[in-house]
């Protein structure tokens, strides 16, 4: 990474709820906390991971950062610019820059339209080719994903599950963005075929300058992409740091539970498991009180009932690793 | 596996298993000549990805291929007995009972209208004369031994109202309530999040070394098997390339379709800066029509020879031939003829023991007090 590292966009106390029911006729009081007081930043030309199990508000996150849905409360700044705040026409253009590859490629193709019109319509609503520069425009971008460049007059469904990620990741890219916000580009996809894909998004930011974020569940392929990872739980963050420092140094105990439970492709180390789990993700209609994980951490106090613990520095390196567990810290001071 | 002296013969033994699908397009063939054989108390995994087969072998033992599948040839001794052969009644018998099957998705093998405990008493009464009340005793008990804290509530409830995670534990108490003999269970954690799958795979283990209970395992996650599996399968477009016992297709990989499939995986003990090897291409689509070795369109070490038919055939520098052979359908493979796994310097394993023992030494907290979390063997 480069020696000054530039935010490209801060996050800062992002906030969204749901109503828990959306029909009746009484007013609503109870809210889904997808999203609860989340700040990070992402610096240019990094991908930020983002990991979490269902239901702890990754998704919510990459979507509010593309104006998909509106946050209820704190700012996205990108570039110093709050785009929270922004008209609806305003946003139009940033929009272009930040732009969005979801997990489903056959649910954002549209079906009826072959691919030259699928990637065209973007490029030529933002007038970033005339109809003249449009063929060459076009190749190129299926040269960017490995495409074949007879494919423009087929339609989605005559490409397999792999290739249609790669059209996906192409209409993403048609807009010549900078920041990408990948929602778990590759679950869908079988493992020979994610590897490509993750070998092409790799690819892609060192040509393209590209900064990702890259929301996904599975912790092999969010280590394998990412400079750092943010952890989520229950719409926090619990931990962010670089992917080594993660995952051999945990400092959060739900870190280290994901990671045991991660399973280890080594016949010879099998349990020792570190943490299993017990019980299920608790509704995020009551979250619980103090730190969201006390339910369910085996290194749990009193004080994890009350105290929202904050998100803080436990390291001073280059890239510093932030962690909300001050208890778990303390105990293995003790101990040591 | 030394167990050679008191064996008694495999519980399942299938052979030579050929399915097809037909459509107005013509015939598919889904299977072409699979056999293995699952041993009593052992976790069998069938690895693969989408397509290769490793479902419809599941649909064809149990009887359950949909009405354009067919069986073509083939057998399936199920204690002796092949099921194959058997008539719709006969099978019934040991559908659910002594062989019984979970699948992926769990809300839609429970039937929404009806109380879990209607169901899972309904089925422990199908395979044995026991009156109502002692049908609920039993349900209670099974629900207690998949780990659901507070059955008679469980027993109460609709199958929406569980979570994912709850639903697969009611799916293997309906299993169990048969007293199966064998569990098929068909990527039975693949929609559920990780936290939730280490429970129940702790489960499945706990299982087998508790009960007289064998396993198979069908899921497409390479990290699952090694944690899980006693020996393996692997498939790709409907035939078997490669089976053998656990840790020897770990450490020597001989198909290079397996060898593509452990190292196309990241894991976080990878070395990032280490290139992920991808399987070029993808799963041709007419595979039936392919002579020689279907892998071979996207093989590295393809030769001419490879157009033509292969075999699954032992590999010929194989130790562990006695017990289980260790085979591979690539016959440059089997002659020892490929850079052995690991030799290539873009695919070394990463030595995870190195790493993993930096973890720092946790559960020693509160699992104590846990009975049922060691339930990993070791």
């Amino acid at each position: 990474m480069a020696e000054e590292r530039k935010v490209l966009l801060r996050v800062e106390n992002l906030r969204k709820y749901y109503p828990a029911h959306s029909q009746g006729l009484w007013p609503v009081k109870e809210f889904v906390k997808a999203v609860d007081d989340v700040s990070f930043d992402i610096y240019e030309g990094e991908t930020l991971g983002l990991v979490g199990e269902s239901g702890s508000g990754k998704s919510t996150v990459g979507r509010q950062l593309v104006a998909l849905e509106k946050p209820d409360g704190g700012s996205i700044l990108y570039r110093g610019t709050d785009l929270v705040k922004m008209s609806d026409r305003a946003i139009r253009e940033i929009r272009r820059e930040i732009q969005m590859v979801f997990q489903d490629p056959n649910s954002s193709l549209n079906p009826r339209k072959h691919i030259r019109e699928i990637l065209a319509e973007p490029m030529l609503h933002h007038k970033l080719v005339d109809k003249a520069g449009l063929d060459k425009a076009l190749q190129e971008l299926l040269d960017l994903v490995s495409l074949p460049r007879n494919t423009l007059g087929r339609y989605p469904y005559e490409f397999s599950g792999g290739q249609r990620q790669r059209l996906g990741i192409a209409k993403a890219l048609s807009l010549q963005p900078k920041l990408l916000v990948l929602d778990e580009p590759v679950s869908a996809l079988d493992v020979s075929i994610q590897a490509q894909i993750l070998n092409l998004l790799r690819d892609l930011q060192k040509e393209l300058k590209l900064t990702y974020l890259f929301i996904a569940h599975g912790l092999g392929a969010v280590h394998y992409i990412s400079d750092r990872i943010a952890v989520m739980y229950l719409g926090k963050i619990m931990e962010v740091a670089t992917g080594t420092e993660l995952f051999c140094e945990p400092r959060h105990p739900y870190t280290l539970a994901l990671k045991s439970a991660d399973p280890l492709p080594d016949p010879a180390r099998r349990g020792g498991l570190d943490i299993v789990l017990e019980g299920e993700v608790p509704s995020a209609v009551n979250p619980p009180s103090g730190c969201r994980f006390h339910t369910r951490c085996p290194y749990a106090e009193a004080s994890c009932r009350t105290d929202v613990p904050p998100l803080v520095a436990v390291s001073n390196g280059d890239i510093p690793h932030l962690a909300a567990c001050p208890v778990w810290q303390r105990q293995r001071e003790a101990r040591q | 596996m030394f167990e050679r002296l008191g064996y008694v013969g495999p519980l399942l033994d299938v052979r030579n298993l050929r399915t097809t699908f037909s459509s107005d397009w013509g015939q598919k063939e889904a299977l072409d000549g699979v056999s293995f054989t699952v041993s009593p108390r052992e976790i069998l995994c069938i690895v693969g990805e989408s397509g290769s087969g490793k479902s419809v072998t599941a649909l064809s033992l149990m009887g359950l291929l949909p009405r354009n599948g067919k069986v073509l040839n083939g057998e399936a001794f199920f204690e002796g007995r092949d099921l194959l052969k058997m008539k719709e009644r006969e099978l019934d018998e040991i559908r659910g009972g002594d062989m019984a099957m979970i699948f992926q998705d769990a809300i839609s093998s429970l039937n929404p209208v009806f109380t879990i405990g209607n169901q899972l008493i309904e089925a422990v009464r199908a395979h044995s004369s026991v009156g109502r009340k002692e049908a609920r005793e039993e349900a209670l008990g099974i629900l207690q031994r998949v780990g659901l804290s507070e059955p008679e509530l469980v027993l109460e409830r609709y199958p929406y109202a569980l979570s994912g995670g709850m639903r697969q534990r009611v799916m293997i108490a309906m299993a169990l309530a048969g007293k199966p003999k064998l569990l098929i269970a068909d990527e039975p954690t693949t929609a559920l999040d990780v936290t939730i799958q280490a429970q129940i795979m702790q489960l499945l283990r706990s299982l087998c070394e508790e009960t007289d209970l064998s396993v198979i395992l069908i899921t497409h996650d390479i990290g699952l098997v090694a944690q899980m599996a006693d020996r393996v399968i692997v498939m790709y477009a409907g035939q078997v390339v490669e089976q053998s016992d656990v840790q020897v297709l770990f450490n020597s990989p001989d198909h290079p379709y397996t060898q593509g499939l452990m190292q196309a995986v990241p894991s976080i003990y990878d070395d990032k800066a280490r290139r992920l090897v991808a399987i070029p291409g993808t799963v041709p689509e007419h595979y039936q029509d392919i002579e020689g070795c279907r892998f071979a369109s996207r093989c590295a070490y393809k030769v001419d020879e490879c157009d033509l038919p292969q075999v699954l055939s032992y590999v010929a520098s194989c130790e562990s031939q006695m017990n289980f052979p260790h085979c591979v359908r690539c016959h440059r493979a089997a002659r020892g003829e490929l850079p052995p796994y690991g030799a290539d310097e873009r695919c070394t394993p990463v030595d995870v023991v190195a790493q993993i023992s930096q973890a720092p030494a946790a559960g020693e907290l509160k699992n104590e007090t846990k009975g049922d979390t060691n339930g990993r063997r070791a």
